[in-house]
């Protein structure tokens, strides 16, 4: 999570999805757009995973369809991963 | 093991891995039309695991990546959650450890890219290794 104000007043979060780096204006962000801005067309089968710290170990996973809150610690890195699987 | 004669899409995958993770990962066998790749830094999530939390590990890796999906890790030992619950797909089948046993593999587990947890999404390209790195981690940290 990062925060600041801008000139208007209106916060800012800087996340790094992998090195992708996306900036959002609201603390809310849906995951399939957080994917979608990151590269990924169809974020279906696909977990977003929070870091803590650069390539840092997942603390948490969203789910397409989920709310990230960015203002809470360790929304600042994610990686996305393949969802699925099974046993045979 | 001549990683050369690995078809072309498979030694780039290797490539991306090498240089975006893990240096040290390698093909150490090839039987049938499954690679054994070795992941030497694979992080086991410290609140559900013991130390040490980053081991190494062999994913079965298709010789057709991306085209097939991968199938299956062997691991140097039991995965050993603290929760002490059995892993689901364990497989007692030692001919699936046999190829890396000499150099310590020990437990197969038969895990697919698809099924009772989900349809894994489609793998285009050799970069999407990474993604398979990062999913065997998030099996692990979920079995």
């Amino acid at each position: 999570m990062i925060e600041k104000d801008s000139e208007r007043g209106k916060k800012e979060f800087v996340i790094f999805v992998g090195d992708i780096e996306e900036k959002w204006d609201r603390e809310d962000a849906p995951v399939d757009e957080i994917m979608r801005l990151a590269g990924v067309a169809d974020p279906k089968g696909h977990i977003l995973e929070a870091l803590d710290g650069r390539n840092g170990t997942p603390v948490k996973e969203f789910k397409p369809g989920e709310i990230v809150d960015l203002s809470l610690p360790d929304r600042k890195f994610f990686r996305i991963t393949p969802g699925g699987g099974g046993f045979s | 093991m001549d990683e050369e004669t690995l078809p072309p899409p498979l030694k780039e995958a290797l490539q991306v891995l090498r240089k975006a993770r893990m240096p040290e990962a390698k093909v150490e066998v090839v039987v049938g039309n499954f690679a054994y790749v070795w992941l030497p830094d694979v992080v086991y999530d410290p609140t559900k695991y013991p130390a040490p939390h980053r081991r190494g590990l062999w994913a079965r890796v298709p010789i057709q990546f991306p085209l097939i999906n991968p199938h299956g890790i062997v691991t140097r030992g039991q995965l050993n959650p603290v929760s002490s619950h059995p892993i689901k797909g364990e497989s007692q089948d030692p001919s699936m450890c046999a190829p890396v046993q000499q150099l310590g593999g020990t437990h197969y587990y038969s895990w697919t890219w698809s099924g009772e947890l989900g349809e894994g999404p489609k793998l285009n390209a050799p970069s999407d290794i990474l993604g398979v790195v990062s999913w065997i981690e998030r099996r692990i940290r979920n079995a």
